[in-house]
């Protein structure tokens, strides 16, 4: 760490070979798409390597590298939407990835759509929890935000996505159970 | 058990671990398992592995990163290599001692025999102030020529028929390998002298003392300015050194006077003007 931080750039090739998979999961489940994921872990990567001099080692690496990730994915979703959509070929969102090995593409579209759904500050919360297995103080650290905030955003995100991914299922059966405070 | 039931933030921390405190309501709580269930579904789902980046995106991306990196001037990075290999080698100060005591000790050796031997051949005395410059030189690390000279033998020229051979002789050796061949220039000299300039004017900082036949030399020839050159060399079987000799109130571009004089009688043999 010490070497990359000093610019040792052999070091540095090694530090994000190390988190890229990672980091590209967030940008994955972020973006909502192979392309976007792509562009915006790639400008996560350079926002890491210029940001790393001022890293302070107080959070791990990995928190702050998410960090810098998740802020580059909301960057990338702002530019997408002020960019025209050009539409999916009709069947599109049927074909299989070759490189998708890990979930069918029902499956990936449906939850990808599902994410999309969720207002992006949700999503990073959700995201950041169940695909990147970080602790509630992580995720407010990385988010900058309080720790209550991250748990109401993560029970209200999840409970968005229930209807398309759990369906059948109601997350909130009584109807005396209080909601969040 | 707790009566009240959690709210669904709680049920959602809960499910992630990060509310142990209603963990013993939920298990007896079949109100409160069924949400519980259905988020961690949600959450499973989300959670599914990615499927992995194509090796083409992970390079580019990383390349990209690595040119987007500050330009370091690399002393950082080689201190903390070097940092991190000195942590991980623990007998590595003991080691570097040892061999910097071993190489003052054989330094001191040699530079004893080469004065000793320097000054039996030397006909004048050894001035002082040429000795203070050569000593200033070397604790200022002045480079491999002038540290190295004391120890080091002057160069060989070979055999110089002509005088047109001890010129181009005398700019390939300063030219091309001064810096090893411990050739008798000043530090400067050997550091910007190539064979299209000239040898500079000052006196050779690694002379100590007069060198063969220089006196002898000078005699004939008072203008001679200091010595910036020396080495040995032969004209057919005729052993000689070779001088070269600044004019005096020289300047940087001033012409040198090489001279090749006998070993046995310090005879001229062979003149030439110098880069």
């Amino acid at each position: 760490m010490q070497a990359a931080k000093s610019g040792d750039r052999g070091a540095l090739d090694t530090l994000l070979r190390r988190h890229y998979d990672r980091l590209y999961a967030l940008c994955r489940r972020m973006a909502g798409d192979d392309a976007d994921a792509a562009d915006a872990c790639q400008e996560a990567l350079m926002a890491i390597v210029r940001g790393l001099a001022g890293f302070d080692g107080r959070a791990a690496f990995g928190t702050w590298a998410y960090r810098v990730t998740t802020n580059s994915c909301l960057d990338e979703l702002r530019r997408r939407r002020r960019r025209p959509d050009p539409g999916l070929p009709e069947g599109s969102a049927e074909l299989p990835s070759p490189l998708d090995h890990a979930e069918s593409s029902t499956t990936r579209v449906d939850l990808d759509r599902a994410l999309q759904s969720l207002p992006a500050d949700y999503r990073a919360a959700v995201v950041l929890r169940d695909v990147c297995g970080l602790s509630y103080d992580e995720i407010a650290q990385a988010l900058d935000i309080p720790a209550g905030t991250v748990r109401s955003r993560i029970s209200r995100g999840r409970t968005a996505l229930a209807p398309s991914l759990a369906p059948g299922r109601n997350p909130n059966p009584s109807s005396e159970r209080p909601t969040s405070t | 058990m707790s009566s009240q039931h959690p709210d669904i933030d709680a049920i959602s921390a809960y499910v992630d671990g990060e509310a142990p405190e209603w963990t013993e309501h939920v298990a007896g709580c079949a109100q409160c398992r069924e949400p519980a269930a259905t988020l961690r579904a949600v959450a499973v789902a989300v959670g599914r592995p990615v499927s992995p980046p194509p090796a083409a995106d992970r390079d580019r991306a990383v390349a990209a990163a690595l040119e987007a990196a500050p330009v370091s001037d690399g002393h950082d990075a080689e201190r903390a290599r070097f940092a991190s290999r000195r942590s991980s080698r623990p007998w590595a100060k003991p080691a570097v001692a040892a061999v910097v005591l071993a190489l003052v000790a054989a330094s001191g050796l040699v530079l004893s025999s080469y004065r000793s031997s320097d000054e039996t051949t030397t006909l004048a005395g050894p001035p002082a102030e040429s000795e203070a410059k050569t000593d200033a030189v070397t604790r200022s690390g002045g480079g491999g020529v002038a540290a190295a000279a004391p120890s080091a033998p002057p160069s060989d020229l070979g055999d110089l028929p002509d005088a047109a051979t001890l010129r181009a002789r005398v700019l390939g050796a300063v030219g091309g390998s001064a810096a090893t061949d411990a050739s008798p220039l000043s530090e400067a000299n050997a550091r910007h002298l190539t064979p299209t300039t000239t040898l500079s004017q000052g006196p050779a900082p690694n002379v100590v003392g007069t060198r063969p036949c220089e006196e002898q030399a000078r005699t004939r020839e008072p203008s001679l300015g200091p010595v910036v050159y020396f080495a040995t060399a032969r004209q057919g079987q005729v052993a000689g050194f070779v001088l070269g000799f600044g004019a005096v109130g020289s300047t940087a571009t001033s012409p040198v006077t090489l001279l090749l004089l006998a070993q046995d009688d310090c005879r001229e043999l062979l003149r030439a003007a110098g880069p």
